[in-house]
């Protein structure tokens, strides 16, 4: 990652380093100190020598708290709460391992923005911040992406823990925002899981958690167009995620988040080659 | 629809329960905070119209179910004779009884004759729908109207008691034409209880047409119910009547000629009780075949009986009583008398030989000249014979009328003046007959009788199959005769009639055109004026002597007089329009007997669709009640609401099945 500070993340860049990348051939113009003699001993042409360069991690964090994030059906934790678990706990980890961490949270009131910063003591503004977010109303998510993506020069990694319960092609337009800004973008879509199961036995009265809406169902009627429905939107979410090359990840609230941390963390390790 | 139990359907208010539970439930739903509303919104939208239309139809046959439910419960009775009456609650009921002796035919149980079956339900339907309306009773026997009060018990009132008298249907239906056009702007309607019996009911006859135009002419549409007591056949088809047709004195004896009416499809046994003068009866049977069987019974009278009596023939109890005895009176041994009243001459004394010849004993022929036509004693003279011009008195016709009104039979013999124009150039006539010039018959030429009727009248043929020698008679001069209204009983071979006749209430009039003169034809000879003028002289014969046969309802001789019940003693009544028995006059003198109809003994019904066509464009409903013991209460009409509670329960019970989950599972949620 570009940056001032040696971090533990390679950079993408190609650049001085003692670790060796890859070879390409040799155009007029590069330096020939880097020409691999060896190289062309062998096959009588010339290649340079391409090294990974080491660059700090700036990443930022994005979370949702719209209403819907405040959903938890019986002892489990809501969304949001277990947003913030991922959000502090991704934090964390980000600066221990001398990486820049900020922090954006989309609210009806608007989006706080905490910048990245790598110093220790940012964890505790993050936490604060964190601990003070409800969920409340109805926040653009869309809306913070773009101004993320706008705000945010050099390349980052963007987290975005949400439910993403917005408008398909407005989410899809945000993220190939970020995506166009060369942003890496790791989403965690966050459901409870009565929210896929849709599991009632009787008629309920269901009030919007972001709104006024109130409407009254009959599971028995209701349920497989709802499942349907959901079915459809999380095929897009998902189908989104994969236009913008986003780290994809649907979460169920069930789920112990370290599990999930873990798994986010292990897929992104670098691959041997 | 009427209802038995009208104050439950105040329960119908619960039917609104199914409607307030669900509105109470819509805000007792537990409420759940739910954030994926975007995915049930649309669900929601999808199936919003399915959704609200299975909602409504469940809550509907909810509320049906509930308000059927309290209708059965309710007991309507629309399809019941309840249900069927009353339905506009009308100011005036008109009650047209008939309670002729047909209408006392037993059910199968012999329990409850149709009669009473009619008054059980009628007093119902009055205390179920009467209630404010005025009911006017019009029974069959008296056909007097009769207002009932609210307190009125139909079963205690002689009006709807038995009665021996014949129904009158079309002219009930008059009576209360006439007593509805006393009271214009009533909303009225006419009830008819009766059992359709065709000879009651007359449907053939014109008076219905005329019936059909006194109703358009009313001022308000009255409507006619008629509560059909069609019966049970079962017990009609054992019933047996009997009927007198003719009583006939011959010295010491009297011949009766009856009538039995089998009403079943075999031939029967029955034993017969003869009685006379109210003594000790004696017992014959009787092979009856079905249908009707005539019998000609002689019975013997004690040898001091010299003057008129009774008697009676009884049959076993049967599902109908009234028509199980028939009444007949005879008369005394006093000589039948013929007033001949004639100008002097040959044909005068030919017909006093023929009325009374000698060897006659019960025969006694009184002479008189046309002048001495008061000395007639109308009371005790069977038949008068007129043989000169017809005088323009207004007394004679006057007289003439009387007599033969009362059952006198008259015979009257053209003049033998040349012209039988009277004075003043008027050709006179008497009861409406008169005669042409008389004629002769053409040189070497004679008028011949060539038709007569045989079956019945004075030339019928005899008991031995033979008949009166019309057609051998002599006739050289004829005065053709006009009989107003009459009929020709004989004619010529130029169709010119030889005699006619004419009934005139209980008499009639019997016109010849030629004279049993030698200068008009041997009349007297080939044994035709002998019987001829003996059968009239029997007709007669009622009326004098003491004896008359009359069927109950028709008016008794000598109106005016008071006629008092001699037998039975156990009459259903003492008014002879009500109940058949013996009568006699207030001096003793003439006995009568009145006897059941013989035409209510006749099965035949109308049915529903006859009755419907009796009239054109007035519609007349007919419930027909069959006299059973099935209950008044057991209406169909409370099922069918039992049953649409189940099947409105059954809807809402698969309306209100969940919808079947299954199928394939979403892709994005199978991992979960």
């Amino acid at each position: 990652m570009l940056g001032t500070v040696s971090g533990r993340h390679k950079s993408p860049h190609c650049g001085s380093s003692i670790e060796f990348a890859e070879y390409r051939k040799y155009v007029p113009g590069d330096d020939t100190r880097r020409l691999d003699w060896r190289a062309y001993a062998r096959s009588d042409r010339f290649y340079i020598k391409e090294f990974e360069a080491e660059t700090n991690l700036r990443a930022y964090i994005v979370i949702d708290s719209s209403g819907s994030m405040g959903f938890s059906a019986g002892d489990r934790m809501t969304k949001l709460d277990y947003a913030k678990r991922l959000a502090s706990s991704l934090a964390y980890l980000t600066l221990q391992g001398g990486d820049a961490i900020g922090l954006s949270r989309c609210a009806e009131s608007g989006t706080v923005n905490l910048p990245a910063r790598r110093n220790p003591s940012h964890l505790e503004v993050i936490l604060d911040l964190l601990e003070d977010t409800q969920a409340e109303g109805s926040a653009s998510l869309p809306d913070t992406l773009h101004e993320l993506a706008e705000k945010v020069r050099q390349r980052a990694l963007i987290i975005i823990i949400s439910d993403f319960f917005y408008p398909p092609n407005e989410l899809r337009d945000a993220l190939l925002h970020l995506r166009f800004n060369k942003h890496d973008i790791a989403a965690f879509q966050l459901l409870d899981p009565q929210e896929i199961t849709f599991a009632f036995d009787r008629p309920q009265r269901f009030v919007d958690l972001e709104g006024s809406e109130v409407v009254i169902a009959d599971p028995n009627t209701i349920s497989e167009r709802y499942k349907s429905a959901l079915s459809t939107f999380l095929e897009a979410t998902r189908r989104n995620c994969m236009d913008s090359k986003s780290d994809y990840h649907r979460v169920l609230t069930d789920k112990p988040y370290d599990e999930v941390l873990a798994d986010f963390l292990t897929a992104r390790l670098p691959k041997k080659r | 629809m009427q209802f038995l139990n009208p104050l439950i359907l105040g329960a119908l208010l619960l039917a609104a329960i199914p409607v307030i539970i669900h509105l109470i439930n819509k805000r007792r739903h537990r409420t759940i905070k739910w954030g994926a509303m975007m995915f049930l919104l649309q669900a929601n939208r999808q199936s919003k119209g399915r959704r609200r239309l299975r909602h409504i139809l469940i809550l509907t046959c909810r509320v049906l179910a509930l308000a059927a439910l309290i209708t059965a419960i309710a007991r309507p009775i629309a399809g019941g004779w309840l249900g069927w009456a009353g339905n506009n609650s009308p100011e005036t009921i008109i009650l047209l009884f008939d309670r002729s002796p047909s209408m006392e035919i037993t059910d199968a149980l012999g329990e409850q004759s149709k009669r009473a079956n009619a008054i059980e339900r009628l007093s119902k339907a009055l205390r179920e729908f009467g209630g404010g309306a005025k009911v006017v009773l019009i029974d069959s026997a008296t056909r007097e109207p009769l207002s009932l009060s609210n307190s009125t018990k139909l079963e205690e009132l002689p009006q709807t008691g038995p009665s021996d008298a014949a129904a009158d249907i079309p002219g009930l239906l008059t009576i209360a034409i006439d007593y509805l056009s006393a009271s214009p702007g009533e909303n009225a309607e006419i009830w008819i209880a009766s059992d359709l019996q065709e000879s009651n009911w007359q449907p053939q006859s014109g008076v219905w047409q005329s019936l059909e135009k006194s109703f358009e002419n009313l001022p308000t549409d009255i409507p006619i119910r008629v509560l059909a007591l069609t019966g049970d056949s079962a017990s009609e088809t054992s019933n047996v009547g009997v009927n007198v047709q003719r009583v006939e004195r011959q010295g010491g004896a009297i011949i009766v000629d009856l009538q039995f009416n089998n009403q079943s499809s075999q031939e029967i046994t029955i034993p017969v009780t003869f009685n006379i003068d109210g003594g000790s009866g004696t017992q014959q049977s009787v092979r009856l075949s079905a249908g009707t069987t005539t019998i000609r019974k002689r019975i013997e009278l004690a040898d001091s009986n010299n003057s008129a009596g009774f008697g009676s023939a009884t049959l076993p109890a049967d599902p109908n009583s009234r028509d199980n005895l028939a009444w007949f009176t005879y008369g005394n041994l006093a000589p039948l008398v013929t007033a001949v009243v004639a100008e002097p001459g040959t044909a005068a004394d030919r017909l006093a030989i023929a009325a009374a010849p000698a060897a006659f004993n019960s025969r006694s022929a009184l002479k008189l000249t046309p002048s001495e036509w008061q000395r007639i004693d109308w009371e005790n003279t069977s038949l008068v014979i007129w043989q000169d011009a017809i005088p323009q008195d207004d007394a004679f016709e006057s007289a003439m009328r009387s007599y033969v009104e009362r059952g006198g039979q008259l015979a009257i013999f053209p003049p033998s003046k040349v012209s039988a124009v009277g004075e003043g150039g008027v050709r006179p006539s008497l009861l409406g007959v008169f005669f042409a010039d008389n004629e002769p018959a053409p040189l070497d030429g004679q008028f011949s009788v060539t038709d007569w009727n045989k079956d019945s009248g004075i030339f019928a043929n005899f008991d031995d199959g033979s008949s009166p020698a019309l057609n051998s008679l002599f006739v050289i001069r004829r005065a053709p005769v006009s009989m107003e209204g009459g009929i020709a009983i004989a004619l010529y071979s130029d169709d010119v009639p030889f005699a006619s006749t004419r009934r005139i209430k209980a008499g009639s009039v019997t016109a010849f055109t030629s004279l049993p003169d030698d200068r008009w034809s041997d009349l007297l000879q080939h044994n035709v004026m002998f019987p001829a003028l003996q059968r009239m002289i029997m007709a007669g014969a009622n009326r004098v002597g003491g004896a008359r046969l009359l069927n109950v309802g028709e008016s008794l001789p000598s109106a005016g007089e008071d006629w008092k019940l001699v037998a039975p003693a156990d009459a259903i009544s003492n008014d002879s329009l009500v109940s058949a028995g013996i009568y006699a006059d207030k001096d003793e003198k003439f006995l009568a007997a009145l006897n059941v109809p013989s035409e209510e003994a006749a099965s035949q019904r109308i049915d529903v669709d006859q009755v419907n066509a009796l009239f054109e464009a007035k519609p007349i409903r007919v419930f027909e009640e069959r006299v059973t013991r099935e209950s008044n209460l057991a209406s169909p009409i409370w099922r069918f609401f039992a049953y649409a509670v189940l099947v409105f329960l059954f809807i809402e019970g698969l309306l209100s099945l969940p919808p079947k989950r299954g199928g394939e599972p979403d892709p994005e949620l199978a991992a979960f």
